[in-house]
């Protein structure tokens, strides 16, 4: 576009600062609470529960990598990552017969096709990213339960098994999430694409009059995220072994909640890939302690819900100064 | 200005004509004929979204989003047959001051915080539905009140109930609401006039 007129912007070199002083300290004063309580909780300092903790963060927590990725671009929350991760292990399922390989990429690209053409509609036609989320959630769940005929479905054939495996005792799929978020965390911080999905979040007229490819900026960010929902939905698939319309389960409220719970800002433009990771592994330990303790479900996502609030409101508080 | 307030009145108003053109042609693809029941039917089915999508509408209007309607929903419900074991009229209350406390603190972090609406009501969503769960243990719970829960479907002139009435005065008393002078609409506007736009994810962006 016109990048003769428009100077770079003097926001990018303050952009990727941001403000880990006030963060850190919100950091700690939760670890001050939740620490004793945690450590006096029966059962929680021990091996196993430590791999229980980080299992149950693993698949919220590759979905919300690639959540984050859209929020930092500024394209705010999708409403549908629970219908694309179910479509996506049904794909997985359905297609088993032509062998582990095929049926994962297969899955792998329907989850970044689907999510790509929403990436599109926001990215170039300035779609309200939860309005068109939330529309193309009733389109993909209606598709589920077309492609199933309302029934589950199961496996093709066998050869998933190895998604299942524990290297090290512990769910494959963690090792992933670890390897995303770095993977992520890296694009983020090292590399132009990374760079351009700030500016394009913290002001998209300034990205747009700097010449920035503002449409296919946010395109890259909502395919890596329908990327990151596909894994999520093939491990959901080799983990139940079949999949019904209601597989993924809370699945987008989880992983918006891990990515606010990380610091990151609805507007756009600031937040990190390690610090969701934060955000899903803290939502896990405070859920373990709660169940250990004896309290309900109920109670469980009450006080994730005040959790995610608080550190909203606080995250919001702070950046205004 | 003019073109697209006439497109705002258009749109919904040839939508409710559609859908009530489709409703009276009915007949011809399932070949029975309608009766009172299935209109009173379908008002039904209106009652039970059209609070809701007033709740949003209004939100929306005013800029914003509200993702925690269905959770204020869940609770309402859950608090109604709590309290209202005894007088289904104090469960009413009860639970319509719970969901007006509810909004109102959602509304107080959203006006005088300036926090991003989607956010704090996606947070409070988690956090209501927690609630409902943990006051119901998960279970279905049920009114044992039986003259209230038939009081409030019992046919009206046929095709309406009380559940129906309520939504339909809600939505006309709305209406009216929102074309009078300092309402939402208005302020909204003036905000959207006055001051750079808020946030990105702000629901009614007509340009």
């Amino acid at each position: 576009m016109m990048s003769l007129l428009a100077s770079p912007p003097a926001a990018a070199a303050r952009v990727r600062r941001a403000r880990p002083g006030s963060l850190a300290v919100a950091l700690a004063v939760l670890v001050v609470v939740l620490l004793p309580v945690a450590v006096t909780t029966e059962r929680f300092l021990t091996l196993g529960n430590a791999r229980a903790i980080l299992a149950s963060a693993a698949l919220v927590g590759i979905t919300a990598i690639g959540a984050t990725l859209v929020m930092i671009a500024g394209s705010a929350v999708s409403m549908a990552a629970s219908q694309t991760a179910t479509v996506v292990a049904m794909v997985f399922l359905a297609t088993l017969d032509q062998g582990l390989l095929v049926a994962t990429l297969l899955a792998l690209l329907g989850g970044v096709v689907l999510t790509a053409v929403q990436g599109l509609a926001v990215g170039y036609w300035e779609a309200n990213p939860i309005v068109l989320t939330i529309a193309a959630g009733f389109a993909i769940g209606g598709g589920a339960i077309w492609f199933s005929g309302g029934t589950p479905v199961s496996a093709a054939s066998g050869g998933y098994d190895v998604l299942n495996a524990t290297p090290l005792g512990l769910p494959l799929a963690v090792y992933v999430l670890l390897v995303l978020a770095v993977l992520a965390e890296w694009i983020l911080r090292r590399t132009t694409a990374g760079r351009q999905l700030y500016l394009v979040g913290e002001n998209r007229a300034a990205a747009r009059a700097a010449g920035l490819p503002v449409g296919r900026v946010t395109v890259v960010a909502w395919a890596f995220f329908g990327l990151c929902l596909a894994v999520t939905g093939v491990f959901l698939a080799a983990f139940n072994t079949s999949a019904t319309t209601n597989l993924a389960g809370t699945l987008t409220l989880d992983a918006i909640a891990a990515v606010l719970v990380g610091g990151t800002a609805i507007a756009g433009g600031k937040g990190s890939a390690l610090r969701t990771l934060g955000g899903a592994v803290l939502i896990s330990v405070i859920s373990d302690v709660l169940l250990l303790r004896g309290y309900s479900t109920g109670v469980q996502i009450l006080v994730k819900g005040i959790l995610v609030l608080a550190v909203v409101v606080l995250v919001h508080v702070r950046g205004r100064r | 200005m003019r073109p697209a307030l006439r497109q705002e009145r258009i749109v919904p108003a040839a939508a409710l004509v559609l859908v009530v053109v489709a409703f009276v042609l009915t007949p011809l693809g399932t070949g029975l004929p309608l009766t009172t029941f299935d209109v009173y039917n379908a008002l039904q089915g209106f009652a039970q979204i059209g609070l809701l999508a007033l709740a949003v509408g209004l939100t929306m209007i005013a800029g914003e989003f509200d993702l925690s309607v269905v959770g204020t929903y869940a609770v309402g419900g859950m608090i109604a047959v709590q309290a209202g074991q005894s007088s289904a009229v104090l469960g009413l209350l009860v639970a319509v001051a719970v969901g007006a406390a509810v909004g109102a603190v959602q509304g107080a972090l959203i006006a005088w915080l300036r926090v991003p609406s989607v956010p704090v009501t996606l947070a409070a969503y988690i956090a209501l539905l927690g609630l409902a769960y943990a006051i119901s243990g998960g279970l279905s719970v049920t009114f044992t009140n039986r003259a209230a829960t038939l009081w409030v479907d019992h046919t009206i002139a046929g095709v309406f109930s009380p559940r129906s009435l309520v939504t339909l005065a809600a939505s006309c008393s709305w209406r009216s609401c929102s074309a009078a002078p300092g309402s939402v609409r208005n302020c909204a506007r003036s905000a959207a006039t006055a001051g750079p736009a808020g946030s990105p994810v702000s629901g009614s962006n007509a340009s």
